[in-house]
């Protein structure tokens, strides 16, 4: 059937095969086709019809915008301790090497703390660092911090120490659900992860403008959290 | 069911080595792994669910099922589609224990209200937010078809739904798009 033959499609017929018109006109069909047929209807009809062909405009638009949407988007924290833990539990292997990308780089520096190295038991944290309200920086610095950082990190960090207290609560009153063997990996990794946090901490101190710095504590608290979240978990 | 080809373009070819020494059992190899495909799949799960919690959820499950699937992974296909049909299943699967997948496959989830103060312009973030404020069914769809490129009869199957119950949702998930960002 030529072009010409083809019978005429109202609007509603019309609309039904703008979605799989405009595929094929990006250029991005995934393959669902038109028939020759209802491709010579469509096109009559657009010729004719002014509303349907504003709105293959704009579906022809928001194709286009969607296949600018990146590909990628990253989380905001590294899922890959816990997922360890659930493929090897009580594994700690040594990361790879640093990726290119900034993001990942803290990522492993945070990470990779996990594996530099046994030091001595602490699964309670320090109380005094566990008191936002009275000091939202903790304890072992050399002077306050409220005075050396910014408003809104000060209330980020002030909402991860909160985070972490309830998660230690949380597992402090379930504890004895845990193995010694759990509990040794756990207390160790919560130190290595402390002293790193105090080490980045007093950083900050002399240069409290370094934003690596104040990226690196953020994944160290997220770290902190990640791993007190995951002994929740294996002890419920 | 997790043959299905992706046929967008993929990140670089993987090193072979990498999914051979994990799937003999390296846990150094797989983490390597994770880190070159994790952001893909964060962001699938994260379309997918419109929930940046649960997506994280959704990413470490699929990374551990594909853990325990490793050895039954040939390399007739990439890699990150094989990883990446692991994930849209396991978005899917939680779902289904839900009973949300019920809702997507005869198309009847509830349409939000979408905000009155939608930015007029189609930027990114602005696309990003109509996403997802998409009723689930639509959302997934479009997800699928218009992001990861899957066709109809693709999404059916992993679904579990009729072709035409696809091509329905994704004319609905693009009409409400174009809608909320005409506001």
């Amino acid at each position: 059937m030529t072009r010409e033959m083809t019978p005429m499609i109202d609007c509603t017929e019309a609309k039904s095969l703008l979605d799989e018109l405009v595929d094929e006109q990006v250029g991005e069909s995934s393959g669902d086709l038109l028939t020759e047929h209802d491709r010579h209807a469509i096109e009559r009809h657009l010729e004719r019809c002014t509303s349907c062909r504003t709105e293959l405009r704009q579906l022809r638009d928001l194709r286009r915008a969607t296949a600018d949407l990146p590909e990628e988007i990253a989380p905001e924290r590294d899922l890959f301790p816990e997922i360890r833990s659930r493929i090897a539990p009580g594994t700690v292997v040594t990361h790879p090497r640093a990726a290119s990308h900034p993001r990942r780089w803290i990522g492993l520096a945070a990470a990779g703390l996990l594996a530099a190295g046994a030091l001595t038991a602490a699964l309670l944290l320090g109380r005094a660092e566990r008191s936002p309200a009275t000091s939202p920086r903790g304890t072992g610095l050399a002077q306050p911090a409220a005075t050396l950082m910014a408003d809104d990190w000060l209330v980020a960090e002030r909402e991860y120490l909160q985070a972490t207290d309830r998660l230690l609560s949380a597992l402090e009153a379930r504890e004895s659900q845990l193995s010694p063997q759990t509990l040794a990996v756990l207390e160790k990794n919560l130190q290595v992860i402390n002293d790193a946090i105090e080490d980045v901490r007093t950083a900050l101190e002399s240069d409290p403008a370094n934003t690596q710095s104040s990226h690196i504590l953020t994944a160290l608290y997220q770290q902190r959290m990640q791993l007190l979240w995951t002994a929740n978990r294996l002890s419920s | 069911m997790e043959a299905c080809a992706i046929p967008r373009s993929e990140p670089p070819p993987q090193p072979e080595e990498q999914v051979v020494r994990a799937r003999a059992g390296d846990l150094s190899a797989f983490e390597e792994l994770y880190r070159e495909h994790v952001d893909r799949v964060y962001a699938l799960c994260l379309r997918m669910t419109a929930n940046a919690e649960r997506a994280e959820e959704l990413t470490q499950e699929a990374f551990v099922r594909v853990w325990e699937r490793l050895r039954t992974f040939r390399g007739e296909s990439p890699f990150g589609r094989w990883l990446r049909t692991i994930a849209i299943n396991t978005v899917l699967a939680d779902w289904r224990s839900s009973g949300r997948l019920r809702a997507l496959e005869r198309g009847l989830d509830e349409m939000p209200p979408l905000a009155s103060n939608e930015a007029a312009s189609a930027s990114r973030l602005d696309l990003e937010a109509a996403i997802a404020k998409l009723p689930a069914g639509a959302r997934t769809v479009f997800v699928l078809h218009d992001i990861e490129g899957l066709r109809h009869e693709e999404i059916a199957r992993l679904v579990g739904s009729a072709t035409g119950t696809s091509k329905a949702q994704l004319h609905r998930a693009r009409r409400l798009l174009r809608e909320a960002l005409r506001r």
